[in-house]
């Protein structure tokens, strides 16, 4: 953490301006850095007129103390006091990955989306049901309502079928073996014979579930991000670019799919296509929002597009 | 060229940037009005014509799973404009009849969205794409 950059705390029931300062940087009144320290966080909040007044619930911007020329800069720039003692390790864990995430959510959320949306797609439902057919299947074969041989075969054909809907992830979600050799009766007594196949339908539908709701989680978690981003910096032309690279890349992400729909209404593709399009379409959103900021940045700068949204005053 | 300016004016920039970047910005501003029209049909798609073609063996499972309800329902909409508004497309999937369930205006909307929208899209990817190389990997 470097001076200039600030750490914002939400005000408690019962916190006091010299208290915060006390539990943040280990300073009480008769501290000759403390009236140095108010005049500090007071710069850093213009929006506290009297220290003595600090409402609940309002947020307070706490930084790394300045060095003055009176004072003897450090070598290293190290923690401030409130990153070293009072603060709790769990927050502090919080914060750092609340931090690294606000940074980094491309490298979480692109991949994971394409990640999510493609396991979604291969776990879905239809899927589930081929394995549960086989239930089905063998209860007829058991009640004499089919012969062995047209069991064997309607079991081999809904596992032929499953195995060409999942492709190469045959091998994450079965390992070594085929699932020709997972899914099968047991033999061996103690346990119900469609164990190993309940088992199986119930694995891949959690995690078909999962693989849906993760990859409305991790797109929600993008545009948090974002607006994490724009409401921690002071900055209105970085808040502008934020906005203008986040609105492109969600708008054309969108679009895509709008355009991918229209092309498999009228050519149906197989799994392996469709996450090339995916693919396709997430870094298409990611290149064209990178192209949206810097043509902002060129040329847009007098339009204040997050003040004129009131986007600041949500995401804050 | 010109080199990489900070706040430079629009109207100071070559004309090749002034389209550049006027195209990209129209284009992506008629795609977001795009989204709420296809918000808008996906509420006005007929019940009928997904009870009846929104199923195997015209889909297969994956999709029906996957275009069904939140967030990508606006996908499948965009796929049955598509197969209204150009029914003869639809034969691969079978579903060139589909048309006869809905109404003939929702067809004809549909056709005539297409129309801007396919275009639009083409143009803006077009733009974009043209306004990262330009921006972002040569320029700087």
């Amino acid at each position: 953490m470097t001076t200039g950059m600030y750490y914002e705390y939400k005000i408690k029931n019962g916190d006091t301006f010299s208290g915060i300062i006390y539990h943040m940087f280990g300073l009480v009144l008769n501290d000759t850095r403390y009236a140095e320290t108010v005049a500090y966080l007071q710069a850093l909040n213009p929006q506290i007129s009297n220290p003595d007044r600090i409402r609940a619930g309002d947020m307070l911007r706490l930084g790394v103390l300045p060095v003055t020329p009176q004072r003897k800069p450090p070598t290293t720039l190290s923690p401030p006091v409130f990153m070293a003692h009072p603060t709790h390790p769990g927050d502090m864990e919080g914060f750092w990955a609340l931090s690294w995430l606000e940074h980094n959510t491309n490298y979480l959320v692109i991949p994971g989306s394409i990640a999510a949306g493609a396991a979604g797609n291969l776990l879905s439902p239809g899927n589930v049901s081929l394995i549960n057919e086989i239930s089905d299947h063998y209860a007829d074969y058991k009640t004499d309502k089919i012969t062995k041989g047209q069991y064997d075969a309607r079991r081999k054909k809904a596992l032929d079928q499953l195995k060409e809907n999942i492709g190469p992830m045959e091998k994450l979600l079965f390992g070594k073996h085929t699932p020709h050799e997972r899914i099968r009766i047991v033999r061996s007594g103690g346990i119900p014979a469609t164990a190993h196949i309940t088992q199986h339908a119930d694995r891949l539908k959690h995690l078909g579930a999962m693989s849906k709701y993760g990859g409305i989680v991790l797109a929600g978690v993008g545009v948090t991000a974002a607006c994490m981003q724009i409401a921690s910096t002071t900055d209105t032309k970085e808040k502008n670019e934020i906005f203008v690279e986040t609105i492109t890349s969600t708008s054309v992400g969108l679009l895509a799919g709008s355009g991918i729909g229209l092309f498999l209404a009228f050519n149906p593709i197989g799994w392996g296509a469709a996450i090339v399009l995916a693919v396709g379409s997430v870094a298409t959103s990611y290149g064209l929002g990178v192209g949206a900021r810097v043509a902002y940045d060129t040329f847009g700068k007098g339009i204040d597009l997050v003040e004129g949204t009131g986007i600041d005053r949500i995401c804050q | 060229m010109t080199g990489y300016a900070n706040n430079m004016k629009l109207s100071d920039a070559p004309l090749f940037e002034q389209i550049l970047i006027i195209t990209f910005v129209t284009t992506l501003l008629a795609g977001m009005l795009s989204l709420i029209f296809i918000l808008i049909m996906h509420i006005l798609m007929p019940r009928k014509v997904l009870k009846t073609y929104f199923k195997e063996p015209y889909f297969n499972a994956g999709e029906i799973a996957m275009f069904t309800g939140f967030p990508f329902g606006y996908i499948r909409t965009s796929m049955f404009m598509g197969i209204l508004a150009f029914p003869a497309k639809g034969k691969k999937r079978g579903v060139e009849n589909a048309y006869k369930l809905a109404p003939v205006w929702y067809c004809k909307v549909s056709r005539y969205f297409l129309y801007f929208f396919v275009p639009n899209l083409a143009l803006l990817l077009l733009a974009g794409a043209i306004v990262f190389i330009y921006y972002e990997a040569w320029k700087q």
